[in-house]
């Protein structure tokens, strides 16, 4: 991917992660089912939040650095 | 162990020590190679967790209590903004790097014209904002203190004699002293304090690791989540999420979203702690992972609480009073230690974060105007007042949070009043991101819009806390002042539906934002906030230089002297000596560049802020002003030039477009013209061939007188032949203008087709008969009824078929005409048997006068207008005539009508 599609990618990542935790998508989660005794609405949100953070480790690594140019120096001395 | 008052203030107090101790060595430390831990990443994130407050340790588990799932949307509000940092933390940390921000109240001023107002609104607003937030804080560890003592059989020790209000005080008085001894020990250069940073992050660990120890011991009481939730559910309690997905919860997440950018200490610590941009790239993942792990026990450890703690106890406290009921003292300590880590980390930081903006915008402005020329103080003076200032508006934000914790000590939960809080603070939010992605938002919209949303959020957030203390206030609530019901601060201008925290975030934030939009459109910018504009939204794109809003004379001696004002006699001495050092020269010989101006002004707002440090150096560098104008001026001038080059361009793009058009518009007259002048010629040709002819013949009858009488007469006859020939030409060519001006009037009737192709077959029956020509009129279906002239359609009928029986230059000539009807369309075919067309001619067979190059030869042949008449007719009628090509041999003409439907008749 370049470097324009992977911002944009995250901006989705972000944006729909978002969504996916407001009404009316979380409602979808919304009835009375159990797992592991944990009630599904709240093991929708814990797993969506799972998600979450493991994407944004995936993009923490994908998107490109632009530090200014002293900051990256320090980075590739010993 | 036995769990008493008195060990657990020996314990806190013990546990401050320790949080010195690492400070102190942070400090140390944070130069040399072994500090290299403490600027990791990791620290960065976990000092960012001092987002998660004693709200979280003991509210969320309240919260969850009373609200359900609700708490998470508090933690899921920042994980939205952290995941997504690339577009706004990230700005935010290159715009306060380079502009040296050393608060929100810094990054606003700075931004909207190095506006003084601006800053001390902000910062005032800001203190106000927060005074429920400490006081949460001080709740918690008191109501933590208070829980020990009510279950220990020891009584109160130390606390005999102290009631909660006198606890509270204690309380705040500790953290002032703590805090001051912790954050004001020095001004540091870029406002970022690496030993605090250290202690908060010990404190982030301890708070996270017994907060999941409470869960696990939980979890091990309750034999598992399964019998957990089973019991919960057994017990009554609604474990499902039935109402908490409604506005609340779309509300708490957009506060807690814009909290993690806006609140003081974690912009201190997110933005101004930051000492590279790549720790921000781990905290995106880290710090929403350690928000998951914080929130993983929360409902585990409400639901037990719940079940297994008498009715009446108060949720809040669960997290200690659980171990305590279990008798499990040693755990009951650590989360007492958890919650107390949770506690201080926040008041720490937050009193800090409000000190530096309190010093920065008020103080040293205030100083500034005071002390107009005392250049000869020796810098100390203004690092004394500094600090001192700092550590009286840490005693006055403390006091502040514990008049409110005295003020609204009647209400119970500890998460609505972080709400408080939080939809203060949040208000500042629509001028951050206009100052991060607006270039128009100018500073007389921005403070407007925040000192309504601010004004909105007093009414009707801050204001009905104080309900359950005053009954005043109670009366408002209810009846509105003064009885006007739509100011009731709860239902805002009728709107009732909402619920309360949804409603106050609504209107304070719409009011806000309205207001920064059409104030910034009506108001214009001044010259240094289109320059301050321009830095903050061109943050990433390199510049040639950096454009130095202060420029003139200054000499090096005056510029020294607020430099050691400010940084220190040392600090001073060695900034300009690497600049002289830089610029090859010696320090006493050094020329004040503008670009040296601007760097020292960067270096003084690391200390005092942007607008502080641009009036001090505005005193001293003379010119400044004029300057910028005339630097705005060019600017609006090359703006004005851009902008009429854009328009030229524009203008001939059009005349471009304008002169295609006419051009092809020329070139079809000149097409029309040359097809009007072979008209001409061919009609010229057309009407001299029997011209000649008649006048040879006259000729002949008038000088040869002797002719017998049975010549004359043929001749006679052949003039006339010859003039009806020209009449019928002369007609045709009428005819076919007149059609195809539409001059031609006739009324189309719905009529029977198969009729007139009868007739016409009938009128050509004498013609084929002549050129021995057989007609096959088969198929053929009964009746169709199309809409025409019966004359008309038969001319067209005739002129196919006797075309078809003239050209037909085969043996035994064959002539097929055919009809049909298909769908609700009448189709009739004339085909012969004849050479047909050849493939080059076929496009050309209707042009007028074009006989083809057989009928050339032939003499029967017309004048060549028979197709091109019979076209247009067809065309007027609504249909079409065309060659069908495909045919082996032969050539076949279709002409296509509508049918006719008596109910298209009858509308």
């Amino acid at each position: 991917m370049t470097r324009r599609k992977i911002i944009a990618a995250s901006l989705f990542f972000t944006v729909f992660g978002a969504l996916a935790l407001m009404p009316p998508l979380v409602l979808l989660a919304r009835f009375d089912g159990r797992v592991l005794g944990v009630p599904v609405e709240t093991v929708y949100v814990f797993a969506l939040w799972l998600v979450m953070v493991a994407g944004a480790r995936w993009f923490s690594r994908t998107l490109p650095d632009d530090r200014p140019p002293p900051q990256r120096q320090r980075d590739m001395q010993p | 162990m036995t769990l008493t008052v008195d060990l657990v203030i020996a314990t806190a107090v013990a546990y401050v020590g320790l949080l010195f101790l690492v400070a102190y060595l942070g400090d140390r430390y944070s130069g040399s190679t072994e500090g290299g831990l403490l600027r990791s990443p990791f620290v960065y994130t976990l000092s960012i967790s001092v987002y998660c407050t004693s709200w979280t340790f003991y509210g969320a588990v309240g919260s969850a209590a009373r609200n359900g799932l609700e708490f998470v949307t508090i933690y899921l509000g920042p994980t939205i903004v952290f995941v997504g940092w690339w577009f706004i933390l990230r700005r935010l940390v290159r715009i306060s790097h380079d502009q040296r921000i050393t608060s929100i109240a810094d990054l606003l001023s700075s931004r909207f014209g190095k506006s003084s107002r601006l800053g001390v609104l902000v910062t005032l607003l800001a203190v106000i904002a927060i005074a429920p937030y400490i006081a949460l804080q001080l709740k918690a560890v008191t109501s933590s203190i208070e829980a020990v003592a009510g279950s220990s059989e020891f009584g109160r020790g130390a606390l005999e004699g102290w009631d909660e209000v006198g606890l509270a005080l204690g309380v705040a008085a500790a953290m002032a002293i703590f805090t001051i001894l912790f954050g004001t020990r020095n001004v540091d250069a870029k406002e970022q304090h690496h030993g605090v940073v250290a202690a908060i992050a010990l404190e982030a660990i301890v708070k996270l690791t017994a907060l999941v120890a409470v869960g696990v011991f939980v979890l091990y009481a309750a034999g598992g989540l399964d019998a957990l939730f089973t019991r919960a559910a057994d017990a009554g309690l609604r474990i499902h999420a039935t109402e908490t997905f409604g506005d609340r919860w779309v509300a708490s997440m957009v506060l807690a979203a814009a909290a993690i950018i806006c609140l003081p200490r974690q912009f201190q610590v997110t933005v101004v702690e930051n000492s590279d941009e790549s720790h921000l790239r781990t905290a995106s993942w880290a710090f929403p992972a350690y928000m998951l792990a914080m929130s993983l026990f929360i409902v585990p450890i409400a639901l037990h609480g719940l079940t297994t703690m008498k009715p009446g106890s108060n949720p809040d406290m669960f997290t200690l009073t659980l171990p305590l009921a279990a008798g499990q003292d040693g755990l009951a300590l650590f989360a007492f230690i958890g919650g107390f880590s949770s506690a201080t980390s926040m008041i720490i930081l937050e009193s800090i974060a409000l000190s530096i903006m309190v010093s920065n915008h008020i103080v040293v402005p205030i100083m500034l105007r005071l002390s107009s020329d005392d250049r000869g103080s020796d810098g100390l003076g203004v690092r004394r007042l500094i600090l001192n200032a700092r550590r009286l508006s840490i005693v006055l934000i403390l006091l502040l949070g514990f008049g409110y914790f005295y003020l609204t000590r009647a209400s119970d939960a500890l998460a609505p009043i972080g709400l408080i809080s939080f939809t203060g603070v949040a208000q500042f939010l629509p001028a951050i991101l206009a100052a991060l992605f607006w270039r128009d938002a100018s500073t007389r919209a921005a403070i407007a819009a925040i000192s309504v949303g601010f004004l909105i959020w007093l009414w009707s957030s801050f204001l009905p806390s104080f309900a359950s203390s005053s009954p005043v206030v109670a009366g408002i609530m209810a009846q509105g002042p003064f009885g006007i019901e739509w100011l009731r601060p709860q239902a805002l201008f009728g709107l009732e539906r909402l619920e309360p925290l949804a409603h106050a975030v609504f209107w304070s934030l719409l009011l806000n934002t309205t207001v920064l939009i059409v104030g910034s459109l009506v108001s214009t910018q001044s010259a240094l906030e289109h320059i301050q504009a321009a830095l903050f939204l061109n943050v990433f794109r390199p510049v040639a230089g950096d454009p130095s809003p202060l420029r003139g004379s200054a000499t090096v001696d005056d510029l020294f002297l607020v430099a050691r004002r400010v940084l220190g006699h040392e600090r001073a001495m060695r900034l300009f000596a690497e600049e002289a050092k830089a610029a090859g020269m010696a320090s006493t010989s050094l020329e004040p560049t503008p670009a040296f101006i601007h760097r020292l002004e960067r270096e003084l707002a690391g200390s005092i802020g942007t607008a502080s440090a641009h009036v001090m150096l505005s005193k001293v560098v003379s010119g400044d002003a004029v300057s910028l104008e005339e630097v705005m001026q060019m600017a609006d001038e090359t703006q004005q030039v851009i902008e009429h080059s854009q328009a030229l361009e524009r203008t001939s793009a059009q005349l471009r477009a304008t002169a295609e058009k006419l051009e092809f518009a020329n070139r079809q007259l000149r097409e029309v013209d040359l097809q009007k002048d072979e008209f001409l010629s061919q009609v010229s040709h057309e009407v001299r061939t029997p011209m000649t002819a008649i006048r040879a013949f006259s000729e002949i009858l008038l000088n040869e007188g002797d002719l017998d009488g049975e010549s004359g007469r043929k001749f006679v006859a052949t003039i006339h032949k010859e003039s009806l020939r020209l009449t019928s030409l002369l007609d045709e060519i009428l005819d076919l203008s007149a059609l195809e001006r539409g001059e031609r009037v006739w009324e189309s009737r719905p009529i029977d087709a198969e009729a007139s192709l009868d007739q016409a077959l009938r009128v050509c029956d004498a013609l084929a008969r002549q050129n021995g020509t057989q007609i096959r009129p088969h198929p053929r279906v009964a009746a169709a009824t199309v809409l025409a002239d019966p004359d008309r359609l038969g001319q067209v009928f005739i002129n196919l078929i006797s075309n078809a029986i003239k050209h037909n230059s085969a043996a035994s000539p064959v002539v097929t005409v055919r009809s049909r009807i298909s769908g609700e369309r009448y189709v009739v075919e004339v085909a012969d048997n004849g050479a047909g067309v050849p493939e080059q001619e076929r496009s050309r067979i209707f042009d007028k006068f074009y006989r083809g190059s057989l009928g050339e030869a032939t003499s029967k042949a017309g004048a060549g207008l028979g197709l091109p008449i019979s076209r247009e007719i067809v065309t007027r009628l609504n249909g079409s005539l065309e060659f069908v090509p495909g045919t082996s041999e032969g050539a076949c003409f279709r002409v296509t009508l509508a049918v006719h439907k008596p109910a298209a008749e009858a509308v």
